[in-house]
């Protein structure tokens, strides 16, 4: 096990697999850790993970469309509207903006953690979810290091992921036939998922661009090629809401396209996930994705939401302010496990600091019970050491819903952690659905 | 193909033929720290910085350098860190694989597996050494190891790119650094040779050189073994069959930049065929005739500084009101 470890680990070191770390004065770029020990889930588990989530991304995409159209769902009080009015990621911009199939969210990170009752979303990534190169990275140097014992367990493919992200990406775009233009708008070079920018742009075929290389010309988006200008039929932006576009959001963006959501607005080229889909996928939302499931489909929801306490409702406050050494705290618009508060591994000092803040803007704050996620056996010193891991498997929505059988299994390597983020320490295993 | 990505793709090309253009005057140059005199010595450091246009470490441009005998030694080791591993030098080896590198970073998707991960364990390595690991033992064949891994990068090219407008890029690139960093030798050789010495011993400077560029076989074959400079001059200049002469980097140029034009929708090359069509005619036709070598070299320089310009108008950084060429 040891010289699978070693050997996959050099792999990864030798391709470059990496993701950027921020301090104060400089990005490091650091080879993402990877243990050589898949998760297993059997093939049962998977299919019910599989059509729950296509229930769930089904109803935020309708929700989307309602919330940015007539608000039925406000209107009939499943929602109260000052969740909504008061969201950051709430785009006033998009109002009554059409997107091609109703789809707002093209692309769909959601984690799930296996508790005592079963498999639950801890959340929903709507706005630029990263993690699937590393999906597939890991499989690909576990795969070549085990061929043995991957064939022999029949372990469903990851491989098909590009093509079926090309073929969302297609049927986003307003024409929905022939080969698309397409464009990966990334940050940059010093983004933290930078590798997965490249590696999906390879993936798709698509020309990796950035602000600089897009020019927006009598409301279509044209790309500077080596052969002057070409026009784009559809961006896969990883730049966040604020950046994309100078003259709508953050005017101090260079990330940007000015005139980009002109020409999104006009019909001329779409833009994956849309803006505006973070009002979806903010933590006081996601309490109400069970009801949301229920309103627009009539049915029940096949995973669970984790138990959460809203503090902006004064019962839910009071229970968190009383309870914080129990809980964990996060900020509703947070993300990458920045800003939280895990009670039970804090100081007094430390949660009545924290105490204060939520007092002060009780809205921008949720919390939930500390729960035991599971753990997998992760190779660590030379060692069987369990480690918490959780799961984050994509989903793709365009005319139809498309999720390969695997996740990015995102694992807290340090000992008696929770925290599965890649940028604290986190790293990644193998998914392998088997048959049962 | 995007103008960016074209862009990173002749920037890669440029900083690996700049590193083993490098590698080689390095490893020449450690190589005769073991039998040469300090006279010698001193002209080498002196031409390697000021065909970069760089100062070195504690010194002026245009200094001698006028260490003793008991200083070289230390002296060399100070170069060689700073030609090799000082981050803050944009030309050491260094920053020139980590430029290459970061280019590559930004054009994983248009290059092969096979290239990326060739380029990134040359960095790696490199990343991971220091003078005083290479310093002990023979450090000139660090150099010989890594100009065998840009070979290999090249290599894997050939045999993995797709002959698309990227690979012409690539290549262009190569050329243009080529063409660029040795003019500018050759110009600073030809402006400050010392004198052969009188007892007719070779002319280490231009031994050097040839050897650096792994062109003493083909003066032997053409000239005889008596090294004479203004036959190496003219060999490194004209001799349109050494892959290392400027004729030879021209041609290559401009073959690439007629590809580029003539490709279907391409935007027009017209400006930069302009300067390689002059630099070819400079050195096929008044070369040979010039009775001003020395100026006649810092023409050519300028001319291919000229040329990388009109390339980047031409491809790169064109202006956006041509809306005509919208497709």
């Amino acid at each position: 096990m040891a010289t699978i470890q070693e050997r996959v680990t050099r792999s990864f070191t030798n391709e470059g697999i990496s993701f950027t770390l921020y301090d104060e004065d400089e990005a490091t770029e650091r080879i993402i850790p990877i243990d050589a020990i898949p998760r297993v889930v059997p093939q049962s588990e998977w299919l019910t993970i599989e059509s729950g989530l296509k229930q769930r991304v089904t109803a935020l995409n309708r929700f989307l469309h309602d919330v940015y159209h007539d608000a039925r769902i406000i209107k009939d009080g499943v929602i109260p509207v000052d969740i909504i009015k008061s969201c950051p990621q709430y785009r006033l911009e998009m109002h009554r903006v059409a997107t091609p199939n109703d789809v707002y969210v093209g692309i769909c990170g959601s984690d799930i953690i296996r508790t005592n009752d079963g498999y639950r979303v801890l959340e929903d990534n709507l706005r630029v979810p990263s993690g699937v190169s590393y999906m597939i990275a890991n499989r690909r140097a576990v795969k070549s290091n085990m061929p043995r014992i991957f064939r022999q367990n029949g372990v469903m493919e990851v491989e098909q992921y590009g093509r079926n992200l090309f073929e969302t990406l297609r049927e986003l775009t307003w024409t929905q036939t022939g080969e698309p233009s397409i464009a990966l708008l990334t940050p940059g070079l010093f983004n933290a998922a930078f590798y997965e920018h490249v590696f999906l742009a390879h993936e798709i075929g698509a020309a990796l661009v950035e602000g600089q290389d897009l020019v927006v010309n009598d409301g279509f988006v044209y790309m500077r090629t080596t052969a002057g200008l070409k026009k784009v039929d559809v961006i896969y932006r990883r730049v966040d809401d604020d950046f994309i576009d100078p003259l709508a959001f953050r005017n101090d963006s260079v990330l940007g396209v000015p005139g980009l959501m002109h020409a999104f607005k006009l019909g001329n080229v779409s833009l994956v996930n849309a803006p505006g889909t973070g009002v979806a996928d903010d933590k006081s939302v996601y309490v109400y994705v069970p009801d949301m499931i229920r309103y627009y489909l009539n049915e029940e929801p096949i995973l669970q939401n984790v138990e959460t306490y809203l503090c902006r409702r004064t019962e839910d406050l009071e229970y968190t302010l009383d309870n914080l050494e129990k809980l964990v705290v996060k900020t509703v618009g947070g993300s990458g496990g920045y800003g939280m508060l895990i009670g039970p591994q804090s100081t007094r000092e430390e949660i009545n600091k924290y105490a204060q803040g939520i007092r002060d803007d009780p809205a921008n704050f949720i919390a939930q019970p500390l729960l035991q996620l599971s753990r997998s056996p992760c190779w660590i010193d030379g060692a069987l050491r369990p480690r918490c891991v959780d799961l984050r498997p994509f989903i793709l929505q365009g005319a139809e819903t498309r999720i390969v059988s695997g996740a990015f299994c995102r694992v807290a390597l340090p000992e008696g952690s929770y925290v599965v983020n890649s940028s604290q320490g986190g790293g990644g295993k193998d998914v392998w659905v088997v048959q049962d | 193909m995007l103008a960016r990505s074209a862009e990173c793709l002749y920037w890669m090309g440029r900083y690996l033929e700049r590193t083993e253009h490098l590698c080689q005057l390095l490893g020449v140059q450690i190589g005769a720290l073991i039998d040469r005199p300090v006279r010698e010595l001193t002209f080498g450091w002196h031409r390697i910085y000021k065909h970069l246009q760089e100062a070195p470490p504690s010194g002026n441009r245009d200094d001698e350098f006028s260490f003793s005998e008991d200083e070289t030694l230390a002296d060399a080791y100070t170069l060689t860190d700073d030609l090799t591993f000082e981050p803050s030098n944009h030309y050491s080896i260094w920053s020139c694989f980590a430029q290459s590198r970061e280019n590559a970073r930004q054009v994983r998707h248009c290059i092969s597996e096979d290239m990326w991960s060739s380029l990134n364990l040359s960095y790696l390595r490199v990343r991971d050494a220091s003078l005083s690991d290479i310093w002990q033992d023979e450090p000139e064949l660090f150099y010989i190891d890594l100009v065998r891994d840009v070979n290999t990068f090249f290599g894997m090219a050939s045999v993995s790119m797709y002959r698309d407008e990227g690979w012409d890029f690539l290549q262009l690139g190569k050329t243009i650094e080529h063409l660029q960093l040795r003019v500018n030798l050759l110009a600073i050789q030809s402006q400050d040779s010392i004198p052969l010495p009188s007892d007719g011993s070779r002319d280490f400077e231009w031994t050097s050189l040839l050897n650096a560029y792994r062109a003493s076989g083909a003066y032997q074959q053409n000239y005889g073994i008596d090294i004479n400079a203004e036959d190496a001059l003219d060999m490194l200049v004209s001799n349109s069959d050494l892959p290392n002469s400027l004729m030879y980097s021209i041609t290559r140029t401009d073959e690439r930049i007629r590809d580029l034009d003539a490709a279907p929708d391409a935007r027009s090359g017209d400006s930069a065929l302009r300067f390689s069509g002059r630099l070819k005619s400079l050195v096929a036709h008044e070369w040979p005739d010039a009775e001003d070598r020395a100026r006649m070299l810092i023409m050519i320089a300028n001319l291919a500084e000229r040329l990388h310009d009109q390339i980047a108008v031409a491809w790169f950084n064109y202006r956006n009101e041509n809306a005509s060429r919208q497709f």
